[in-house]
């Protein structure tokens, strides 16, 4: 009688053997049927579980990434690869042992088995196999991750960070002098700048307020129809390239944004495409028609290259400035 | 965009599409409902921050995998007392409604962990005894022998892969009966 014990008949079983090795179980367990069933009993095993592992795999939720491949991970596929890969590359480290049972089992063994219970023995590594055929490619279309939801919180953080001390402090005595307010804001700008006078589109000034992105000053222009939602022009300074007028949609909000040479704007108000666009076409007349009186009078355009950076006292002095009392 | 921001998307997408294998591993590993939600959380958020990288040329799940096994280890560490964690709860192991899978779900929850996860691993994962020895840091013979252990443990209760093998021929007679009756 010959004896196999469960390691060896496992890796038996899971094909994991060298070649050689597998035949001479094989040998083994034609002779020995305690042994075959012992296998057998073991492959059923393996088989359930399995099965079982499967289902465990198909009760859980199917991940946020859809792709062609309905179950999450190949792991079936993988397995067969893995094994045929792994028997044709990899060092064999499992030996296996037996252990005779007499003479009376009159089985000789070869002398590639070993006498004892499991050596692992490191065979040399057999010669390299034979390039494998380039398998099909296997397309896995993934569609861009949907973006998570803006909670009240990030817009609330990103309002905060708009925020300076210059916002709070300053310029609540022009509040009535809607001259000042452009005043205040170019100064702080560093720019020639005139509040934008918008009436004619029923829209009246209400509020000049400084605020600031990445520390630099941005004014924040705020103007209320009759009825509706307020309309809100934004001049960020800094040196940008020129940029015509386009109109678009930001997180859902319609603007319009165009660049001059060291401002940038955006006006943005829940308005037809169409109104925005006149609306953003009237600033930028107004700018011109600024710039070419104020030329013809001989005013010196203030360069930012040229002015010193604007003390703190100057900056401050040009923040929050409430509604003036006569509309624009 | 930046290459680091490129590579940490394309993780997040590995992890995503991993996840259900992940989450049975850790129900695995844990044997309980809340220490395998906490253990799958810890581990992602671990791969996402970066806390160790990931190899390059690695097959990403054999290293996720190792990841979320470690990560186990080190929870079981901080526990006052590892072995006080009793039986693993059946019932995340189970197929619903299905009274075989109940019986086996029920002898898994008696297995070790460490038995649980190399069966797993090799039958349930399709890794190499090498790969699993890698994920579960330790040699492929102690994988064998882990395996062996736990199939040993299925085969000594031979009723029900007698009573399994009896109801899937029936199963199969049935079937057979209603394709010839038309």
């Amino acid at each position: 009688m010959t004896e196999l014990n469960d390691e060896l008949l496992v890796a038996y079983a899971d094909g994991q053997l060298a070649k050689d090795q597998s035949k001479a179980v094989e040998r083994v367990l034609e002779e020995d049927q305690v042994a075959a069933q012992r296998v057998e009993a073991l492959r059923a095993a393996n088989a359930h579980l399995e099965t079982q592992f499967e289902a465990m795999l198909a009760g859980e939720p199917v991940p946020g990434v859809s792709t062609d491949i309905s179950t999450p991970a190949p792991a079936k596929g993988q397995r067969s690869v893995r094994r045929v890969l792994g028997r044709a590359v990899l060092f064999i480290w499992v030996g296996f042992g037996c252990l005779l049972g007499g003479a009376a089992a009159g089985y000789i063994l070869h002398d590639q088995i070993l006498p004892k219970e499991i050596q692992i023995v490191q065979l040399p590594a057999p010669p390299a196999p034979p390039p494998l055929p380039a398998p099909d490619p296997i397309i896995i279309r993934i569609p861009p991750l949907p973006a998570p939801p803006v909670t009240w919180q990030d817009d609330a953080a990103r309002s905060y960070a708009l925020l300076s001390r210059e916002t709070f402090t300053l310029g609540l005595d022009a509040s009535s002098n809607p001259d000042l307010v452009a005043f205040q804001l170019g100064k702080a700008l560093r720019a020639d700048f005139a509040i934008p006078d918008l009436s004619a589109a029923n829209l009246t000034f209400e509020r000049g307020q400084l605020l600031q992105r990445d520390g630099a000053p941005l004014a924040q222009i705020s103007y209320l129809p009759e009825t509706g939602a307020p309309v809100v022009l934004f001049v960020l300074a800094g040196k940008a390239k020129a940029l015509a007028l386009e109109e678009k949609k930001i997180e859902g909000v319609p603007v319009a944004i165009w660049r001059e040479e060291n401002l940038s704007f955006l006006l943005a108000g829940d308005l037809p495409q169409e109104k925005l666009h006149a609306l953003a076409v009237t600033i930028q007349a107004q700018r011109l028609l600024a710039q070419q009186v104020a030329k013809d009078a001989g005013v010196k355009e203030t360069s930012p290259a040229a002015e010193k950076p604007s003390e703190p006292e100057a900056a401050t002095s040009a923040s929050t400035v409430e509604k003036p009392n006569q509309q624009n | 965009m930046t290459a680091t921001k490129r590579s940490g998307a394309s993780i997040r997408t590995k992890l995503i599409t991993l996840s259900p294998r992940l989450r049975r591993f850790s129900n695995i590993l844990s044997g309980d409902r809340e220490g395998a939600q906490a253990l799958m959380r810890d581990t992602c958020q671990n791969i996402l921050d970066g806390a160790s990288t990931f190899p390059e040329g690695m097959a990403f799940d054999l290293w996720a995998f190792g990841e979320l096994h470690s990560q186990w280890l080190e929870q079981l560490r901080s526990h006052i007392n590892p072995l006080s964690k009793g039986q693993a709860d059946p019932s995340l192991f189970e197929a619903q409604g299905d009274t075989h899978s109940t019986r086996i779900a029920d002898i898994l929850a008696k297995l070790p962990p460490q038995q649980r996860s190399a069966v797993l691993l090799v039958y349930g994962e399709g890794f190499s005894y090498d790969e699993a020895g890698r994920i579960l840091d330790t040699t492929s013979q102690n994988v064998i022998a882990r395996v062996s252990r736990a199939l040993a443990s299925f085969v000594e209760r031979a009723d029900w892969l007698e009573s399994a093998a009896a109801s899937r021929a029936e199963v199969e007679h049935l079937d057979q009966i209603n394709r010839q009756a038309g």
